[in-house]
């Protein structure tokens, strides 16, 4: 390899290929429209010659004399009979000649105006106006001088100017009569060089008569290989097959010219000839039909190689294969680090890092090459896959000559060894949205199929297990290790730069486990606490409480284990009631959280200490201890949750929303009471005592009346019901602590389900005047519209079902509509966005050096390092500064906060957010396949 | 047309302060930034802003001249940048 050589590219310039550089270039003239004889050679002066490059083995090249592999290929050429227009230059063309005079060829402006214009340009390059600005000028010229042509004479030669107009793709008319390909080259041709610069050409890159093709070219047959069937027919490629159609055309317009045919037979094999060139660039070109295979398949030419999704850019420049990668199916592991992912042992043998050999590390290498690329045992032990010499030859290693190799390794050979624990991978899932979706984690090697990550980093890549799959990538180069380790390790990305918090942290079963392991301060016998403390890998048990005599641990002091001796903190917890006086300290729900000097004084470990997204603790700790620190915790409190939530178990079943008899009546009392009450609405609807609501229509009045009714009747069927659901029940516990679902989809389940709703309206649609056959045509009353009074549990009736149906199949084709959109605008702000870059002084800039911003977010502050996007986190300030006793000045601290402007719009966010993942975490939810 | 329209766009109070800056002052800026005029941000000449201020200051604003607008900011108080006047 080269290493140190480089060469930076300064600039790259496109231009328009001359006929004479178009013919310089050619290896050989085309003039056949055969491919191969009956041998199967390529013809000469045929379209697969042997000049343009080869692509079977054993031929040579003749211009080269290169074989396959090793010839890029040869650029031909064919000669036209009479000269076509490129399909791709048609809009240029019209320009020029609605701008031009159609005698002397200059453009229709006086001296002073094209001065003029060019002055305009030269300042506006000066005031760095980029390529697309200058183009639109450009057109502007085009446009007044096209407008000066019509009205007046050509100021130069007093020429009166006709008019001319494009007929699709083709075709140019002057007045009505058709400019043959060749009038318009001529009028290009009397087009004076200085003229061009004012329309945006540069004559030395192109003159504009070359637009109009008297040559065409033709690419190598690397470019359009034939393939061999298995019938040993051959199969041209579209190109091929596009380019005989041009060249028997040419041939026929050839002859029928020289032998002096009649005019209107030239003009027709001329336009055909047209068309076969058109569609040769372009094959989806508007206004004509497209050139199709004898399957009646359209043809695949140039344009169509290059466009869109599939085409090169797109497909094969932006976005390649890479080797050293893997993908498989992700499944979760709670022993392993955030910072760890695990690879089974099947792949490892198959990615592999390349070492360079040095004194220091040749016996170790020695060794690893003798295991060969398989080695056996029940340990995993790297071996060698290759091994690269001095003069860069790949040696395979095979299990045969395992030893000879080994022997035979040298200082600065390079050895290919297999994964092995604590090599630095890069991981990802798509699809890729934010910089957390591809991360760099350590290997460790272990058996199995499928990769295996922490938990806690299922939110950044928004993995789930359901059959989710990841890539995963190993580095091959020290800097790319050297960076992965310093910017791309996981616990790099516990902050999130989109909201400043911890997008990395504990979910689900976690958030229960530490939930119960602190909820009330639970009491633990030395064997619960032992088991507990065995799971984090601690060797030494904090110290125990007595009561009448017996040792105990208690959860917080459990906990406290975990934190740095230092920390301090105090916030709500996520059970918190939002009693509308805080009572803090003395909180009857264990739900104001205060930590000091690293114990857990009071307060419940839920969502809002160490959830991913909320997570306080975790914030502070990453914020105020680094990465590293926080990586400890994190690891911790997984281990520590996981003991805990095994102590006792956690289950639910359908028996968690079980609720008396009594509270059934109660809710059926309630819901029939509701009825009754959109019924009294509908009547004074159609007698007309309903009051009108300011700026609603009287059916829109009655619509929301009705709308609040019935939701207040499901919140006070979720009340009822939730009244009989205890925080000892499970699916309580999961609700209140954050862990997983909320309290409306338990009193969905135990209550009712409430009105389900089209576009925010109550269902309406589907039968004249009704929604379903069976109902009273015009029935506004409830039932009629929607409302489903079962819940889950109790199970809803065919009608209810079918409106649930409806309802959930919205949320359905929401996030379908969604998905796309969002991933059309996402890709279009990356591309607008992708060359900007953060530079030393704090400007932002994009390539070009121009100042997008003056100070990175008008603050130059890095959100990743805000506290939920403030610079500074000044509670925590002032409660540094002023001490924990100035009580009520740091009251008035949080009065005048809830006060300020910025509150009151994250308060809006924080609703937002949570709506939407209700609507999200909807009932069609957790569907498998996604 | 444009000129018929009497509303004055820069006392609305959504839209933020313009001034012009003296050839002193550009140069101060400029040389703060280290950059020459074609790296600013643009503003064309036929902005309602700029059309706007020119009535204000009784005096045309050329080309290649730097306006400053002073922009309130939800990150930072307040936000200064700097347009590059071109013709429009």
């Amino acid at each position: 390899m080269m290493r140190g050589v480089s060469k930076r590219i300064g600039s790259i310039k496109f231009a328009c290929l001359s006929p004479d550089e178009i013919r310089r270039m050619s290896a050989t003239k085309i003039i056949t429209a055969d491919t191969y004889n009956d041998d199967g050679f390529p013809i000469d002066a045929g379209l697969m010659d042997t000049h343009l490059g080869v692509i079977e083995p054993g031929l040579m090249c003749k211009t080269c004399g290169h074989k396959v592999d090793e010839c890029p290929g040869h650029f031909g050429h064919i000669d036209l009979a009479m000269p076509v227009i490129h399909v791709g230059y048609v809009k240029e063309i019209k320009k020029l000649l609605q701008a031009t005079c159609k005698s002397c060829g200059k453009l229709v402006l006086t001296e002073e105006d094209v001065k003029e214009y060019r002055q305009r340009m030269d300042t506006m390059e000066e005031l760095g106006s980029d390529a697309i600005d200058m183009r639109e000028f450009s057109k502007e010229t085009a446009k007044a001088a096209a407008e000066k042509a019509m009205k007046e004479v050509c100021p130069h030669c007093g020429v009166e100017q006709k008019k001319i107009t494009l007929d699709k793709p083709t075709t140019f008319r002057e007045d009505g009569h058709k400019l043959t390909p060749k009038e318009v080259r001529e009028r290009l041709e009397r087009i004076p060089d200085v003229d061009l610069i004012p329309l945006g050409i540069d004559p030395g890159a192109c003159r504009p008569e070359w637009m109009v093709l008297t040559a065409l070219p033709v690419p190598p047959v690397t470019v359009r290989p034939s393939i061999t069937l298995e019938s040993g027919d051959r199969s041209e490629d579209d190109l091929t097959h596009k380019l005989v159609d041009v060249l028997r055309i040419n041939q026929r317009l050839r002859e029928n010219r020289d032998a002096g045919a009649p005019q209107l037979i030239v003009e027709d094999l001329w336009e055909l000839l047209q068309y076969h060139v058109t569609t040769y660039y372009d094959n989806q070109t508007s206004g004509i039909p497209p050139a199709r295979h004898r399957s009646g398949r359209p043809l695949k030419t140039l344009v169509q190689r290059l466009k869109g999704k599939e085409g090169r850019f797109r497909s094969n420049l932006s976005g390649k294969r890479v080797n050293f990668s893997a993908r498989t199916v992700v499944s979760p592991d709670p022993w392993l680090s955030i910072n760890q992912v695990g690879v089974p042992t099947f792949a490892a043998r198959e990615l592999t890092v390349p070492v360079n050999v040095t004194k220091d590390n040749i016996e170790v290498l020695r060794n690893m090459v003798k295991r060969g690329p398989a080695p056996v045992g029940l340990v995993y032990e790297p071996g060698v896959n290759y091994v690269i010499r001095q003069d860069s030859r790949r040696i395979r290693v095979t299990e045969r000559n395992a030893e000879t190799v080994a022997e035979g390794i040298e200082i600065n050979y390079i050895v290919e060894r297999h994964l092995m624990d604590g090599d630095i991978v890069l991981f990802n899932r798509q699809p890729s949205l934010h910089r957390m979706s591809m991360m760099a984690h350590m290997v460790k090697v272990m058996p199995g199929k499928t990769f295996r990550l922490n938990l806690c980093v299922c939110p950044p890549y928004n993995a789930d297990f359901d059959g989710d799959e990841m890539n995963l990538h190993v580095l091959q180069s020290e800097e790319a290790r050297a960076e992965a380790h310093i910017l791309m390790k996981v616990q790099e990305h516990i902050l999130s730069p989109r909201f400043g918090g911890p997008i990395i942290g504990a979910i689900h079963d976690h958030i229960t486990g530490v939930f119960q392991l602190t909820y009330h301060d639970p009491h633990f016998n030395k064997a619960q606490t032992l088991f507990i403390v065995s799971k984090m890998g601690k060797n030494q048990l904090p110290e125990p409480m007595t009561e009448k005599g017996n040792e105990f641990w208690t959860g917080k002091t459990l906990f406290s284990t975990i934190l740095p001796p230092d920390f301090d903190a105090q916030f709500k917890a996520h059970i918190c009631q939002k009693c509308n006086k805080c009572e803090k300290e003395n909180c009857q729900h264990d739900a104001y959280v205060k930590i000091r000097n690293g114990k857990l004084l009071m307060g419940t470990i839920d969502d809002n200490a160490i959830g991913s997204g909320d997570g306080k603790i975790l914030d502070k700790i990453a914020r105020d201890y680094g990465a590293d620190r926080a990586r400890e915790f994190l690891d911790d409190v997984t281990k520590l949750a996981i003991g805990s939530i095994m102590v006792r178990g956690f289950s639910t079943g359908i028996d968690d929303e079980d609720i008396p008899e009594e509270a059934k009546r109660q809710i059926e009392d309630k819901i029939n009471n509701t009825f009754s009450e959109v019924d009294h609405l509908v009547a004074s609807y159609r007698d007309g005592t309903l009051d009108q609501l300011p700026g609603r229509s009287l059916e829109e009045t009655l619509e929301v009346e009705a709308m609040k009714k019935l939701g207040d009747a499901r919140d006070e069927a979720g009340r009822i019901a939730g009244k009989h659901l205890g925080i000892e029940n499970a699916a309580v516990q999961m609700a209140k602590s954050g862990a997983r679902g909320s309290m409306l989809n338990l009193s969905q389940m135990a209550g009712c389900i409430g009105q389900q709703a089209v576009r925010g309206e109550r269902l309406s649609r589907g039968y004249w005047n009704r929604t379903l056959p069976h109902f009273q045509k015009g029935d506004l009353g409830a039932q009629a519209k929607g409302f489903v009074k079962n819940s889950y549990k109790s199970g809803l009736t065919p009608t209810e079902f079918f409106f649930h149906s409806m309802g959930g199949r919205e949320g359905l084709v929401d996030t379908a509509v969604r998905t796309s959109r969002s991933g059309y605008m996402q890709r279009r702000l990356i591309n607008a966005l992708e060359d900007l870059k953060l530079k030393q002084d704090g400007t932002v800039r994009n390539t070009a050096d121009s100042i997008i911003q003056f100070e990175y977010g008008e603050d130059g502050i890095d959100p990743t390092r805000s506290v939920q996007g403030d610079a500074i986190d000044l509670d925590d300030v002032l409660r540094h500064v002023l001490g924990e006793h100035n009580a009520d000045l740091l009251t008035r601290a949080d009065e005048r906060k809830i006060g300020g402007y910025a509150t009151v719009e994250k308060d809006l966010m924080e609703t937002i957010s949570e709506e939407e993942e209700e609507s999200e975490e909807s009932d069609f939810d957790s569907g498998g396949e996604e | 047309m444009e000129e018929s329209v009497p509303f004055n766009v820069l006392s609305h109070k959504m839209v933020p302060v313009h001034e012009l800056l003296s050839d002193e002052e550009t140069d101060k800026v400029l040389k703060k930034l280290k950059i020459t005029r074609d790296q600013l941000p643009k503003i064309k000449e036929n902005d309602a802003a700029i059309k706007m201020l020119e009535k204000a200051m009784n005096q045309a604003i050329p080309e290649k001249s730097v306006i400053r607008i002073i922009r309130d900011s939800e990150t930072s108080e307040e936000a200064v940048v700097y347009r590059l006047v071109i013709r429009g």
